[in-house]
């Protein structure tokens, strides 16, 4: 059962209604949230997020291995990246001055649609690659945590091994 | 006498979106002023192909002293009204961060860098920008346009005191209260916020369910909701309508209990203004144009915390004196938005940019 009462940010909510005060619907909700939370226990409180989650940065206080964090900082840049532009070099097919500009224009709508299709596929893998990466990103962060533990831990156990040899 | 021309351009042309439904609105203002006025735009949805001319097609005339443009994206438009060289009236809808969409839309993000740029090229052939909400002015003023103004977005009251769709809205009346959403779904509009809410608030009131409604381009944003919803085991609460028509858009605002947005970027918020005119209680999260938009109206929240805002919804459902306060006082705000009280600002807009209106 929650142990201390709600405190709400008395700025969270506005109502500009000049009979209706925004201090006392606050303390009505939190009276509510606490009563809530005794009877129905805490809520999660954690949830996914569509925005990506963010690269970590190289350890400071623990031995990493070099590679992981280049390839991660990398592909962590890269994995968005595509071009999306049509692009169109100069073509040495014609100078005849009609011709040229039809030619010109049946380029620029076939580079239009090809892309039209690559871009949703590009979007599709873009996604793909962003759950890798984020999964990536996590799984290193966990990593370097339980890297923390275990090296904490080692250190306890050599302390208890020295007190038994004494 | 030679007779006025005032033509509008913009990127596309869509059904149901508001940029398209403010261009076809000014149109109908600017020919019963006596202008002759067209609608040209690059991209034209087949059902408005009647009502819209192709850019490519636009043949300047002596008498057109402005075009009007309408910029909300990065256009290929720009380039070819840049060309013309002709001064603009720009009107500016505002353009998505394009920080929304980093990580997994590249063309989106390209596009949204490319609509600010954008404004930079604009900008020396622009005599007045107006921006659809202060919000979007104060970014023209940041961007150095010097004579600015705002043209609200505007709501045709006509389009919304119709029949709602009988069959929906008994289905919308027959579950438990409903919470609603309008706007394409797109992460920029935080509809994963809307579910964690309404997981908080199914902890008070398990019937309760969440429609949004909207297209859904972003289709991978779409799968990504489903998931979480599939997660949080609130599948059978959740509707995705997609792209619906204005009688059902309608209809889902009478249904609905209470509109709720989350939305982090809004460069107007339409749907706002038309639940504060169906008389839906509106709670929203202060970001961008919305507190502008809603004024002295509904309830705005500064944080999103989900446990906090699913009690107000649970009080908001079981005081009927203060849900009618708060419905009352939305229906004095949304007159500055109603189609007479906006035309009456275009027309002294276009008084003084020296047009004689007669």
């Amino acid at each position: 059962m929650p142990d201390k009462p709600v405190q709400l940010d008395p700025h969270w909510l506005e109502i500009s209604d000049p009979e209706l005060d925004p201090a006392t619907l606050t303390a009505e909700i939190e009276q509510r949230i606490t009563n809530r939370r005794a009877e129905k226990g805490l809520p999660i409180s954690q949830f996914p997020t569509f925005d990506p989650v963010l690269c970590p940065q190289k350890p400071v206080d623990i031995a990493y291995e070099p590679n992981l964090y280049h390839h991660l900082q990398l592909v962590n840049r890269i994995y968005h990246q595509f071009e999306t532009e049509p692009l169109m070099v100069a073509a040495p097919t014609t100078r005849i001055p009609v011709l040229s500009y039809v030619w010109g224009l049946i380029r620029h709508h076939a580079h239009a649609l090809v892309l039209f299709y690559v871009n949703r596929t590009v979007r599709h893998q873009t996604i793909v690659n962003r759950n890798l990466v984020n999964v990536l990103n996590l799984l290193t962060t966990a990593n370097e945590e339980q890297q923390r533990q275990i090296i904490a831990l080692q250190a306890e156990l050599d302390a208890l091994r020295q007190q038994s040899e004494k | 006498m030679t007779r006025l021309v005032l033509h509008q351009f913009t990127e596309a042309a869509s059904v149901g979106d508001a940029t398209t439904d403010q261009v076809f609105l000014i149109r109908q203002w600017l020919r019963k002023m006596g202008f002759h006025s067209e609608i040209y735009a690059e991209h034209c949805a087949e059902a408005l192909e009647k009502e819209v001319r192709p850019a490519h097609s636009y043949r300047g005339s002596a008498n057109e002293p402005y075009l009007i443009y309408h910029h909300a994206t990065g256009a290929t438009i720009v380039e070819r009204l840049v060309a013309l060289g002709i001064p603009l009236i720009l009107i500016y809808h505002n353009v998505t961060p394009p920080e929304f969409f980093a990580g997994s839309d590249p063309l989106l993000v390209r596009l949204m860098h490319k609509g600010r740029a954008q404004l930079d090229q604009l900008r020396p052939l622009t005599t007045l920008a107006l921006g659809a909400s202060h919000y979007s002015e104060q970014e023209l003023q940041a961007r150095d346009f010097t004579r600015t103004g705002v043209l609200p977005i505007v709501l045709n009251p006509a389009l919304y005191d119709i029949p709602p769709n009988e069959t929906l809205l008994a289905e919308c009346r027959r579950n438990g209260p409903t919470l609603l959403f309008v706007g394409r779904i797109a992460p920029n509009k935080r509809q994963e916020d809307l579910l964690k809410l309404l997981y908080y608030y199914r902890r008070i009131n398990p019937g309760a369910r969440l429609i949004l409604v909207g297209s859904a381009h972003f289709q991978d944003y779409r799968e990504w909701l489903e998931q979480l919803a599939i997660e949080l085991e609130l599948s059978e609460a959740l509707t995705i309508t997609g792209h619906v028509s204005h009688q059902d858009m309608v209809t889902y605002f009478r249904g609905a209990d209470l509109y709720v947005s989350m939305s982090e970027h809004e460069g107007f918020g339409k749907p706002l203004i038309e639940s504060m005119y169906l008389g839906l209680p509106v709670i929203a999260y202060a970001a961008a144009a919305v507190p502008l938009t809603m004024g002295n109206a509904g309830i705005l929240f500064h944080q999103k915390n989900y446990e906090a805002l699913a009690e107000v919804i649970d009080i908001l459902s079981q005081q009927n004196d203060l849900r009618q306060r708060i419905i009352a006082r939305q229906r004095g705000r949304v007159h500055l938005f109603l189609e007479p009280t906006v035309q009456q600002e275009w027309q002294t807009i276009l008084l003084a940019l020296g047009f004689n209106l007669g």
